[in-house]
């Protein structure tokens, strides 16, 4: 069931009402039933995954919490990660690893071994995955308490808004808000509802217009110039934003709407000044996660310059290898891990030369964005890896925009849609700017009356530049 | 309670923003130079009428053919048009001018579905029989424009017409031309395009125009539109013209294989500017030489 499809619409009112005259556990077991429904309607054998993880997370927790010896706590610890792991890679990665298996034994002579399974990716495999992944690490650290109650517990795997794409929320964030009474409060359903509707803005005016643009430029490689490909480079890096962030922010805003408090998952990321900032406000919940989870069990900093590089590098391939199954995404998350590299590198030798921020006003004014376009540059080179269909795609992409004599509006195709991105562009990025300048997010807490009159117009916006075309968001195939 | 008055605020609001945006859009589609915008609100009294799909409009140049025979035309093809679409556009037209001497139609638009009719829906302002189209093949989207009008207005035909708003689109034809190494990489067998016959319920659409159409005095001339050579089956378009013909008995202009010069196309289905003038050329001295007090 898609956010942007009237059965959703259908689905969630009719939810949100009976949640509101329900309480107790009963609210509890309409939240868990509604979200396995909400699953089911995908595919309703794949509940069994979400149950299986359910059941051994929960499991494996009670048991570490009740074992003081410590070689059976991470017996338990290792016995749920492996398992957890093993579902995610048979799902996932099985076809991929095999396939790449094959082409080695083929390069030596041997001939295909191994046959890949026909198999659907279960839609969120990876997010939930990784959702009760936390929780057992969590537990084994002794940051939470095991939940006692797998009534709770299963809502906090399963909890719809963010089952399918995120983000991926903290048994410490969650697990007492599920278990606390949540009132209605009208001033968490508008603050909820402007969040669903600037999400929806971000997804079906954004992302799904520059969609239109994007698909024809990756799809069609070989008939596009330089200019025609920059463009679907850009146009794609807001085009993942809308989805992604849109996504995140109707699962956030209807959470809010029931009471739920999440914390934010994008901070304007293209504002950045650098790439390490860039990873603090894009996906903030999975890359946090990595950081927690991955980096800091890796060692982080602590061992030498040289080991802190060596764990980003990993930690930024398995982000690679998280988002799919694809030499592509390996290489996206490769990039990233060398940009945010050369990034500390750079600054370490600043440090040392004591370089000083220009203290100009002017001159800061100009370097700040000059910064920001470097970032940003830098961002798009990896989004066109991680959206080609291949490596072969990624070079030639590269290539074409290289072509600095191919740069030539004429034969561009598409000048409607492209004029209209480009509007939707000046216009997100303005109205993120003045947040970010202002902190327009305050004066609309403040300000009720104008928050409602902003909430009016986004919906003239929506109905005025929409794309109703029922569009999957990008991030349910990780 | 706070709430009940706040969403009463946001409905309100939401309604007098939506008619002022509609009613100002509304404003612009009226006097802009868009070719069914000047259908709707101008009176056009043109001798030639060209109409079709993108192939009509990448094959038709109305004012160069204006130029040639001193006669007023106009071209309302537009992209993915199919027949039953042109049908209202051209009875409305007919409705609000005098009947021209000529239609050329190119007969790829002859074709079933409703593909684009969103793209008009602005025109349902103006038009009742697009409005019941609309209502009957696309319920949702019909009621959705009733509580938000500005909806009316969400599609890429309106973005065209805020960009022809002081510009006139007839000479809206491809510029560029197909990519060398796009045209040397085609396969004959593996890329050639094959036409199906006409549908039954199109085809009926297209007779029933014919009938009305004649009474008027108007005479219907169907044109088939280039095709580049390694995407063209001669057979399957012999067999497609000749089944055509019999149905409708009425001769088809083919110029399928009119155009040699990879330069004339935009691509394999298009041709480009200048390719339009060539084939506007070629009409316009079909129609000198069958009928010269033309």
């Amino acid at each position: 069931m898609l956010f942007n499809s009237i059965n959703f619409i259908i689905f969630i009112i009719i939810f949100i009402s009976l949640y509101f005259i329900t309480y107790g556990k009963t609210r509890t077991w309409l939240c868990l039933i509604s979200s396995y429904i909400f699953y089911g309607c995908w595919d309703y054998r794949y509940l069994l995954l979400i149950w299986i993880l359910t059941f051994l997370n929960y499991y494996c927790a009670i048991k570490m919490s009740v074992n003081t010896n410590l070689d059976k706590k991470k017996t338990f610890l290792l016995i749920s990660i492996t398992v957890s792991l093993l579902i995610l890679g048979i799902f996932k990665y099985y076809n991929f690893f095999i396939t790449n298996l094959n082409s080695m034994f083929n390069y030596v002579g041997v001939g295909s071994i191994f046959s890949t399974f026909n198999i659907i990716l279960p839609v969120g495999i990876s997010f939930y995955t990784f959702q009760a992944m936390s929780y057992t690490i969590d537990v084994y650290r002794n940051k939470i308490e095991p939940e006692n109650s797998l009534l709770t517990f299963a809502t906090y795997i399963a909890f719809f808004p963010q089952l399918v794409a995120g983000p991926i929320i903290r048994a410490t964030c969650f697990i007492p808000q599920l278990k606390s009474r949540q009132n209605f409060n009208s001033n968490n359903v508008i603050n909820g509802f402007y969040m669903v509707v600037w999400g929806f803005f971000l997804k079906i005016v954004v992302a799904d217009s520059l969609a239109l643009v994007v698909d024809v430029r990756f799809e069609n490689i070989e008939i596009q110039n330089a200019l025609s490909m920059l463009i679907g480079v850009i146009f794609y890096a807001f085009q993942i934003y809308g989805d992604f962030a849109g996504y995140s922010l109707i699962a956030i805003g209807i959470a809010h709407i029931l009471g739920f408090n999440f914390p934010d998952n994008f901070d304007r990321p293209y504002f950045s000044k650098n790439i390490s900032e860039f990873w603090q406000r894009w996906h903030i919940s999975f890359s946090s996660w990595l950081r927690d989870y991955v980096y800091i069990s890796l060692g982080g900093n602590r061992a030498g310059k040289i080991s802190m590089y060596r764990n980003i590098l990993i930690t930024m391939l398995i982000c690679g290898l998280w988002h799919g199954a694809g030499w592509n995404f390996i290489i996206w998350g490769g990039i990233n891990g060398i940009f945010i590299i050369i990034h500390r590198l750079f600054n370490s030798i600043l440090s040392k030369i004591k370089f000083q921020t220009p203290s100009s006003a002017i001159i800061y004014n100009l370097v700040v964005p000059t910064k920001m376009l470097f970032t940003f540059s830098f961002i798009c080179i990896g989004w066109i890896f991680f959206r080609s269909n291949n490596l072969y795609d990624s070079l030639n992409i590269l290539n074409k925009i290289a072509q600095i004599n191919d740069y030539n509006f004429s034969s561009v195709t598409q000048k409607i849609y492209i004029l209209k991105g480009m509007m939707l562009i000046c216009f997100l990025v303005f109205v993120e700017g003045m947040s970010l300048l202002f902190n327009t997010k305050k004066f609309l807490n403040d300000h009720l009356n104008i928050k409602i009159l902003w909430i009016a117009f986004i919906i003239v916006l929506i109905s005025l530049c929409g794309t109703f075309e029922n569009n999957a968001f990008i991030y349910f195939q990780f | 309670m706070g709430l009940v008055k706040n969403l009463f605020k946001l409905i309100i609001i939401f309604l007098v923003i939506d008619s002022i945006i509609s009613y100002t859009l509304f404003e612009l589609l009226k006097i802009s130079k868009i070719r069914y915008s000047r259908l709707y609100y101008e009176q056009i009294n043109a001798d030639v009428i060209f109409i079709g799909n993108s192939k009509g409009r990448n094959s038709f140049d109305a004012p160069y053919f204006e130029r040639l025979s001193g006669k007023k035309s106009i071209n309302f093809s537009y992209n993915a048009l199919p027949i039953s679409l042109a049908k209202i556009f051209l009875d409305d037209y007919l409705e609000r001018n005098q009947s021209p001497k000529i239609i050329f139609i190119e007969v790829n638009c002859i074709a079933e579905g409703h593909y684009g009719l969103l793209n008009f829906k602005q025109y349902m302002l103006s038009s009742n029989s697009l409005k019941k189209m609309v209502k009957k093949n696309y319920p949702l989207h019909y009621y959705a424009s009733i509580i938000s009008k500005s909806y009316l207005f969400n599609s890429e035909y309106f973005i065209r017409t805020l960009y022809h708003i002081t510009k006139n689109d007839q000479s809206w034809t491809n510029r560029f031309r197909i990519n060398n190494e796009y045209y040397n990489n085609l396969k004959k067998n593996e890329d050639t395009f094959l036409f199906n016959k006409v549908d039954e319920s199109s085809m009926k659409i297209f007779s029933d125009m014919i009938q009305k159409y004649k009474t008027q005095g108007i005479t219907i001339i169907p044109v088939f539109a280039p095709i580049i050579d390694k995407c063209r089956n001669d057979d399957n378009i012999n067999d497609y013209i000749e089944d055509f013909e019999s149905r409708t008995k009425l001769k088809i202009l083919n110029y399928s294989k009119a155009v040699n010069d990879i330069s004339m196309f935009a691509d394999i289905f298009h041709t480009n500017e200048k390719g339009a003038i060539y084939i506007t050329k070629k009409i316009y001295d079909f129609i000198k030489l069958n009928n010269p007090t033309f």
